[in-house]
């Protein structure tokens, strides 16, 4: 699985993934961490401003970054047939391997996402003292939210050929992150737990359908845009 | 000569513009090697190209192995494909391409492509820790990684788009030998369709050949049979006009004139001072495809 989601990942864009995949995590963690040990002597709320800032920061820098690595991984899987090799092609396993492959990079920025809120979620235990019952369904709201951003740039990217349309969509696309930017600075006294739990929810629920309809539209681009694309060598007029 | 059809292919049809590949029959024989030659542009690559599946928006039917199609399972599986461009990725490396092929054939041997890796010489950047992506490789190198992962394979039938365009005189010569050791080791049961532009390098390995021109098949049929069916005319300058009126095609020099003929035609240049030799693959194919071509000698 691993091997065919990195088999997407094109020639230049090695330093980005490994920047999404390995550096970021390790750099929130090494901000928050920093920030914790100058913050020890500072009373709660003003050390409590100063995390949740810093996270917010992190959550969007992961989105970015995320979605960053998916325009040059997967790419646009749903429109660029020259992306895909002739290998693949000839194989009977070709379709199933690359909509696994799709699959298995949702899971894999699920995974991330799980990562960069984990440590969020120590980091606001240790040093902001909230509830750890809040700080659970607040950071579960939190993949959610972002996962679902994530699936719905992606998606859309995935069709665009165009790299400036593609980064007016990342762009507006972030907005759909909001919500969880906003309950994060909030104190979590403030927040009710059904909240929380109502808008996981209506995440998972957006990021399934999102996913459902992606991985829908890339099983018809398989079957009917695969073998007729390629333009022959030396031909330009092609019906 | 008695042979069952590998690929049986009816009216395929395919338009590009201008250009229109019609082929209205097509027998590939079983247990041989055919070689499928002609001009750039002739249709060559998006007939391998359907008949190896890559399109399948043509016009047609191809049947496999007597009846099967393409879509159907366990027929791609006996069919190695090597293409001329997008059959590796630019930026995968020699490491990813094994794990890929292990990935997409159920019989692929990771084995048996580390051994014919390094029976070919690829060059062994592309794998390792620090493995270099497959763009770093020259044409050659390429070809012979595509090669390398078709022939890791169990199949029974090759597809090869211009496989010895890039290789170097003796690699040339080896993937002759090689493909010949395939068949022969198919107890008549393995095949290979190969384009190619270098028909004295491959005649070795030919059986069959195919010429195309213009999206149409100019001519087909085992090597020995063309050979007989055709003969090499030379003669004098003088005779050049009444001889060139029997001749498929002849060309006139400072020495004499030269050419193709059917062989079934000699009689007619009874009286004339010419003399006949068997022509080679080459000669045919450069004289066939000589009729329609829009070459012209450039004013140097």
């Amino acid at each position: 699985m691993i091997n065919a989601i990195k088999s997407f990942n094109a020639y230049n864009s090695k330093k980005v993934i490994r920047l999404t995949y390995a550096l970021l995590p390790i750099g929130i963690f090494a901000v928050l961490f920093v920030t914790g040990l100058f913050l020890k002597k500072v009373d709660l709320d003003q050390r409590n401003i100063v995390f949740v800032t810093l996270a917010i920061i992190a959550i969007i820098e992961a989105v970015v970054m995320i979605c960053l690595s998916d325009r040059f991984g997967i790419g646009t899987i749903l429109v660029n047939n020259s992306g895909i090799s002739e290998m693949m092609k000839t194989s009977f396993e070709g379709g199933k391997v690359t909509v696994n492959a799709v699959i298995g990079d949702a899971i894999m920025k699920g995974f991330l996402f799980t990562f960069v809120f984990v440590i969020l979620f120590f980091g606001r235990l240790i040093f902001c003292k909230d509830s750890p019952v809040m700080l659970i369904f607040l950071n579960l709201m939190g993949i959610a939210a972002s996962h679902t951003t994530c699936s719905l740039i992606c998606w859309i990217c995935r069709k665009i050929e165009s790299s400036a349309l593609a980064s007016v969509v990342h762009s507006f696309g972030l907005f759909l992150v909001t919500p969880a930017i906003v309950m994060y600075a909030l104190p979590t006294k403030i927040i009710h737990i059904s909240v929380l739990v109502s808008l996981t929810v209506l995440f998972l629920l957006a990021d399934a359908a999102i996913n459902i309809i992606g991985i829908r539209l890339l099983k018809k681009f398989i079957k009917n845009e695969w073998y007729t694309d390629a333009k022959p060598k030396g031909r330009e007029d092609e019906d | 000569m008695n042979y069952t059809d590998v690929i049986t292919a009816k009216n395929i049809k395919k338009r590009f513009g201008k250009f229109e590949l019609n082929i209205e029959e097509l027998h590939i024989p079983e247990g041989f090697s055919t070689a499928l030659v002609g001009e750039n542009g002739a249709g060559k690559t998006t007939l391998l190209n359907i008949l190896g599946g890559l399109r399948r928006d043509n016009e047609g039917e191809v049947t496999y192995f007597k009846e099967n199609k393409i879509t159907d399972e366990g027929v791609l599986e006996r069919i190695g494909f090597t293409g001329t461009k997008n059959y590796l990725l630019p930026h995968w490396n020699g490491n990813q391409v094994r794990e890929l092929s292990e990935m997409l054939f159920d019989n692929f041997d990771g084995e048996k492509f580390d051994s014919i890796c390094k029976s070919l010489n690829v060059d062994d950047s592309v794998f390792g820790a620090k493995a270099k992506p497959v763009s770093k490789l020259s044409d050659g190198n390429i070809m012979k990684l595509m090669l390398a992962t078709v022939f890791a394979r169990k199949t029974d039938l090759l597809l090869l788009d211009e496989p010895a365009s890039p290789l170097d005189p003796l690699m040339r010569d080896m993937l002759g030998d090689i493909l010949r050791t395939y068949i022969a080791e198919g107890n008549g049961k393995r095949s290979v369709l190969f384009s190619t532009h270098n028909i004295s390098d491959m005649e070795s390995v030919c059986d069959y050949i195919i010429i195309m021109d213009d999206g149409k098949i100019l001519e087909r049929g085992f090597v020995l049979d063309i050979k007989e069916k055709y003969v090499v005319v030379k003669g004098d300058e003088r005779d050049y006009e009444a001889a060139s009126k029997h001749m498929v095609s002849a060309h006139n020099g400072k020495y004499g004139f030269e050419g193709i003929a059917l062989s079934e035609k000699k009689n007619l240049f009874a009286g004339m001072n010419v003399s006949f030799e068997t022509p080679d693959l080459f000669q045919i194919c450069v004289s066939l495809l000589k009729q329609n071509s829009k070459l012209q000698m450039p004013e140097l």
